[in-house]
């Protein structure tokens, strides 16, 4: 059983024929071919799928698809404009925000998130900010750098 | 590849329209609302509900009215999120916007909700098992087994209450309003949980947690203190709630307490009051030494179970520490 | 010399895959899909040991449209079922015993995931429980014979003097015990692989992985298939600290399996659950000193007692007990040293590869109890150090003549001045009588040998390519894997220095071992080191070959390479050139002995914790980290602070987080709920400094950085504890439950 769905995914109007209830993480990578938002547990606990819906970053692994009708998703692959990337994209390059990678996009969008709710955050608060996004490779602290220079850099 | 079983998804516009689904299908349907305690649960099989009806679009359940003076109700439905950034309740009831903060990660807070804090499922070493795991240990009494693991001999399951904001409205005074086909009523945090890791609740299947009531805030003042091991994700091993109201006026410049509340979670099914430490307090000037006596009881009536993170000694001894803290946070702010 | 003035190493040239990282583009192998392609998952054991009495096919499951593989399945096809790496004792799938919980047993596939996992649910497996071990205490003890006729995979003598005549030497004698648990890589990416196998073709993966000639190895044995019928391919790789070395060999061989016997693309993904309670961890480890010195606090004899717990196969534990016993005597000289190892087998899903490798089980030993010498002896734990650092020209363990320039009293010296060492250790001695809180502060020094331990580099024989193209671009051909360390970026600086060209005009190829030839395992903190020097010689060697055909003069520009390039390619055909790896000159190992030059080259390094510690919740934590190493050349400032940076979180991890929890030989804490790692909010501020001193050998002069990182934090924090409370503690993960045991007696009466 399958429904029509429509919702918007990184600006483009769409309506996705699913089933209501697959989680929009194997949706997005699945359907529309969005991989690069990653499944690193299925549980919400690392932050690897993170994606936008209607402004508020979520873990699309504990969402069912039929939870987002009409909503505005937004993904890794939304973030850079016109080939443009994001100030956070940039700095992650810069400072070495990206090892492995796999945990990037979630971290990524967490990092966009707090600069647009905090745009100027201490180090406690983007440690705070971060804190639903796990990363094995860096020890964090680049991360927390590019942060920093993504501030500078706005 | 952890995924979801199938199971048909109904999303209500209405309370009656979601108490109306509910009473039709019977108990294989459940409200789901943020989904963060729900689905993980469901993937590993610890939970196999075939209809899962979302709250998220009942307007009424998304709500905060109300203030400090005649008391605030919050909607079942408002997310953790909304509740730690809401200017009312930051000013009004900070110990629940602090406990809110406590809660898990700020990507989980943007889903998880009042309501399913509040009614989260009982955690256990031996329950929180993916399908395999559990099978290997021919399952638990929780859910489709015989046998506590926990304590072999015993009837009860021993699954702890693991929400931080539990004991917080449990000892606030907060109540709880539920609607079913049949109605709707009023129960107290206090008498809602029961202490039973299957039964935990005293909510029907067929009832939908509406809103929350808190308590206006006549001169009460509470605070809250978690343990875990990280700074973000972990439930409490041991949370202690601290409550506190003193007479009018003062006796010889001190203020007297007039009625206190220590409570507990995560160390049992159910949110333990220690009347023991209300008894200490009440009656006597808010200083050390009735402080100290309230977090010896604590300490003594705490009996965490070996079905969580950290060894039980050590938690019942930080149930002595933590609620020194709560109740030190109350002093000073005075 | 080149006429560009292009000298890309030492600067922190931007990661090379690095915009497809952060822009989502990058492919991990779950984002690869094939037409037709289906997916696996494995049934596995749920008893520690025992005989399979049998195997049913129950529920309401359309078992007829289910691929279903067992081990019969690898004997109809003629293969070996087993894991060919050492000792090749660990089936792919149990025939008739298991030897653990969770070992494979059945493989199914299908097109529909969902079906999938309930028919997972619905394969009954019987059992004969058979006694298990399940401790290495326990197996050391041989409570039950478990594995050939002693429980023991492997044994090694170090021996150095003569120890036993020693004692009477000594003015004192200190002993000690000290533990280390296992603990779980937890890269984010969990092991997958895409497998195609027909008979026609033979067998082709996809995966995340280490080291693709491992994988090459043990596929060519499980299908008794020629070399050049398999065919396996590294897709980008979501993080392996060790966990993606040996086993990706197992699931590849599963899903290749499924695909043999369905004809079409099979897909296995792990989820986070099988993945923590399947695959390998850290070697829990116990190690026993007995320490001679003289008075005057000079080393006299040590003799060390090694063992590690290699869990239910032999897998690699050889290797990591080699490379943990020569670093359980350190960088200090010693006239007498005696290191006996084992790696014993216990009924625990096998442990194996974790950043390090066996060295920081013993240097946390080492580093402990040389705290506990000094305090025998009288002597600061700094001071006790400084008598018997290792000098150039002084021997190690294994009577290595440390040729190079060593200075280890001048790295002390400077990570002392960075963190104020003196002054803290004054203040919080001071501080802590009146304090609730204690701090502490603490150090440990170390050195860690990169490369194969011994005569491995000459055996393994690493190659690497370079090929022209007809752009004039450069293709490094190698089989070494980017796991998030920076192999691609360190790479292409190291190609375009030798060539004198931009590193952009570098590419590094996939490895993929159809195109690739075999530069070793990406693993021992060798792939800048030793395959660099590879990549350095395989340039040097096209540019030599450019030059010697008189397309190129010696003193040419960028423009004129590529052309050189492309005028040697239409002339003469592909242009490639290869180089072997060649051991530098002096260097002899005794394999029988275990005597000699055990590694080319070793980073030495000081790094000091400082912690606090509540008295009342008995909870550490660091507060800040300052980690300093002498690496050689620093090739990437950038990319190789952020490996020192995430070791140190993984090592603090190992020390204050990291507890898995064994139940009946299973883990039980098998998710990112319970399993404890760090998040952003629990790190400290690490401070990284590096002091350079070129290495001759190295590319650029750079030696091995990637596991140093991981064995300094454990030591160094307990050490810190130690001086924050007055209590030695043996073993990590060191708990809250456990300081508490230990403490309540000597706080006593300050407690409330």
């Amino acid at each position: 059983m399958t429904i029509e769905l429509p919702c918007v995914v990184n600006r483009e109007s769409i309506v996705l024929n699913v089933h209501p209830m697959a989680r929009l993480l194997d949706v997005l990578r699945e359907q529309l071919h969005l991989t690069g938002t990653k499944e690193g547990c299925g549980e919400g606990e690392c932050g690897a799928c993170s994606v936008f819906i209607n402004g508020k970053i979520v873990n699309s692994c504990l969402v069912p698809v039929a939870q987002v009708e009409g909503a505005e998703i937004k993904t890794i692959e939304g973030i850079a404009t016109d080939n443009q990337l994001h100030a956070v994209q940039q700095a992650f390059i810069d400072c070495g925000g990206a090892q492995c990678g796999i945990c990037t996009p979630g971290m990524v969008l967490a990092a966009v998130d707090l600069l647009e709710r905090n745009p100027n955050p201490t180090d406690a608060e983007i440690r705070t900010g971060l804190a639903g996004n796990l990363c094995r490779c860096t020890g964090y602290i680049k991360i927390f750098e590019s942060v920093v220079r993504a501030c500078q850099e706005r | 590849m952890m995924r979801l079983p199938k199971f048909e998804y109904r999303v209500p516009r209405t309370i009656a329209e979601a108490v109306k689904i509910v009473g039709d299908v019977g108990p294989t349907a459940q409200f789901v609302a943020g989904g963060t305690d729900l689905y993980p649960n469901m993937k590993r099989r610890q939970q196999t509900p075939r209809t899962v009806i979302s709250v998220m679009r009942v307007p009424e359940l998304n709500q905060i009215t109300g203030d400090g003076k005649s008391g605030v109700r919050i909607g079942a439905s408002v997310t953790l999120t909304d509740i730690v950034e809401h200017p009312l309740i930051n000013r009004d009831y900070p110990v629940i916007a602090y406990a809110a903060r406590t809660i898990s990660t700020p990507i989980l807070r943007n889903m998880g909700t009042i309501g399913g804090n509040l009614l989260l499922d009982t955690r256990c070493n031996y329950y929180d098992q993916n399908y395999e795991w559990r099978k290997g240990i021919n399952f638990c009494l929780k859910k489709d087994g015989d046998v506590c693991w926990v304590a072999p001999g015993s009837s009860k399951c021993w699954a702890v209450q693991s929400s931080d904001l539990v004991p917080v409205m449990v000892a606030i005074g907060a109540k709880f309003r539920l609607a079913s086909t049949l109605g709707e009523r009023m129960i107290d945090a206090a008498g809602f949980y029961n202490d039973d890791g299957i039964d935990y609740l005293k909510k029907r299947p067929d009832e939908l947690l509406v809103d929350i009531h808190l308590p206006p805030t006549n001169g009460w003042r509470a605070s809250y203190q978690k343990l875990r091991r990280r700074g973000a994700f972990d439930f409490p091993v041991l949370g202690v709630a601290a409550y506190i109201k003193f007479e009018n006026g003062r006796a010889n410049g001190e203020r007297t307490v007039r009625d206190a509340k220590i409570v507990l979670g995560g160390i049992a099914p159910s949110p333990i009051q220690i009347a023991e430490a209300s008894a200490a307090l009440i009656g006597h000037a808010f200083d050390d030494e009735y402080i100290q006596a309230a977090a010896e009881a604590a300490y003594v009536k705490a009996r965490p179970l070996d079905n969580t993170d950290f060894v039980m000694n050590w938690r019942k001894q930080m149930a002595r520490q933590y609620t020194l803290r709560a109740l030190r946070a109350l002093a000073v702010s005075d | 010399m080149s006429a560009s003035p292009n000298h890309p190493i030492g600067k922190s040239v931007p990661r090379k895959e690095g915009r497809k990282k952060v822009t989502g583009q990058a492919l991990y192998v779950d984002d690869i899909s094939f037409a037709e392609m289906i997916y696996g998952v494995t049934v596995r054991s749920s008893v520690p040991r025992g005989r399979i009495t049998n195997i049913s096919f129950a529920g309401d499951t359309p078992w007829d449209e289910f691929t279903i593989v067992t081990a019969k399945d690898i004997r109809d096809i003629g293969g070996e079922n087993y894991v060919a790496l050492i000792l090749n004792d660990q089936p792919y799938l149990a025939d008739e015993v298991v030897n653990h919980a969770e070992e494979a047993i059945v493989l199914l596939a299908h097109p529909n995931k969902y079906l999938l996992e309930e028919a997972r649910r619905n394969v009954r497996i019987e059992y004969e429980e058979l006694p298990a071990i399940l401790t290495l205490e326990d197996s050391v003890d041989k409570k039950e014979i478990i594995w050939g006729e002693d429980n023991v995979f492997k044994t090694f003598l170090v021996d150095k003097g003569n120890v036993d005549e020693a004692w009477t030497n000594a003015d004192l004698i200190v002993e000690g015990e000290y533990f280390t648990g296992a603990q779980e890589q937890l890269y984010i990416e969990n092991n997958g692989v895409i497998a195609i196998a027909n008979e026609h073709d033979g067998v082709t993966v996809w995966g995340s992985m280490q080291c693709p000639y491992y994988v090459h190895k043990a596929l060519i044995k499980l299908f008794a298939l020629p070399e050049d019928k398999v065919r396996v391919i590294q897709t980008e790789t979501g993080g392996g600290f060790g966990g993606k070395e040996e086993y990706p060999s197992i699931i590849a061989g599963h899903a290749a399996l499924l695909s043999l016997k369905c004809g079409k693309p099979v897909k296995i993904i792990y989820d986070r659950a099988e993945d923590m309670v399947a695959t390998t961890k850290r070697h829990p480890s116990r190690t026993r000193h007995k320490t001679a010195v003289t008075k005057d606090g000079k080393l006299v004899a040590m003799d060390i007692e090694f063992v590690i717990d290699g869990g239910a196969y032999c897998t690699l534990s050889p290797v990591v007990l080699s490379r943990g016993t020569i670093h359980a005597a350190g960088p200090y000289f010693s006239p007498n040293v005696r290191i006996r190892s084992s790696a014993v087998a216990t009924n625990i899903p096998p442990h194996g590869a974790f950043r390090g490798f066996g060295a920081p089980q013993g240097i946390f030993a080492l580093e402990r109890h040389l705290d506990k010498v000094a305090k025998a002896v009288g002597l600061t734990p700094d001071e006790f150090r400084r008598r018997n650092f290792i000098q150039q020209g002084e021997t190690t363990a294994t009577s290595q003549i440390i040729r190079e320039k060593v200075d280890m009293a001048g790295l002390l010296d400077r990570a002392f001045e960075l963190t104020g060492y003196h002054e803290k250790r004054q203040r919080f001695a001071k501080e802590n009588e009146q304090s609730r809180v204690k701090k502490g502060i603490g150090f440990a020094t170390f050195m860690h040998g990169a490369g194969f331990t011994g005569s491995g580099e000459v055996y393994l024989a690493s190659v690497v390519g370079a090929e022209a193209t007809s752009e004039g671009r450069v293709k490094i051909l190698a089989a070494s894997t980017e796991i998030g360390q920076g192999t691609n970026t360190i790479f292409a600086q190291i190609a375009s220095e030798a060539l004198g060209v931009d590193s952009d005009l570098i590419e590094v190829a996939q490895p993929d071992t159809a195109n690739v030839p075999n530069s070793g395992p990406t693993v021992a903190s060798r792939t800048c080191m030793v395959v660099g020097k590879l990549v350095e010689s395989a340039v040097l060697a096209l540019k030599q070959t450019l030059v010697g055909s008189g397309l190129l003069r010696e003193d040419y520009s960028q423009s004129e390479f590529q052309e050189a390039c492309r005028t040697h390619i239409e002339k003469f055909g592909p242009l490639k050139t290869f180089s072997t790896y060649q051991a530098p000159p002096n260097i002899h190992w005794n394999d029988e002995k275990y005597q000699g030059d055990a590694y080319g080259a070793y980073a030495w390094a000081v790094y000091v914790a400082e912690v606090s510690v509540d008295s009342l919740t008995y909870e550490a934590q660091v507060e800040d980290f300052v980690a300093l190493q002498e690496v050689g050349r620093v090739i990437n400032p950038v990319l190789a602070t952020g490996q020192i940076e995430g070791g140190v979180a993984q090592g603090i991890g190992f020390t204050l987080f990291e507890n898995v929890v064994w139940q009946n030989g299973r883990m039980a804490n098998n998710q990112m709920t319970n399993y404890i790692m760090p998040t952003p909010a629990d790190i400290p501020p690490i401070r990284v400094y590096f002091e350079e001193n070129p290495y001759a050998y190295g590319p650029g002069g750079a030696k091995g950085i990637g596991e140093l990182p991981m064995d300094g934090p454990a030591p160094a924090i307990l050490n810190a504890i130690e001086n924050a409370t007055g209590v030695s503690f043996d073993h990590v993960p060191l708990m809250p439950e456990a300081i508490m045991e230990n403490l309540t007696n000597v706080l006593h009466g300050i407690t409330l």
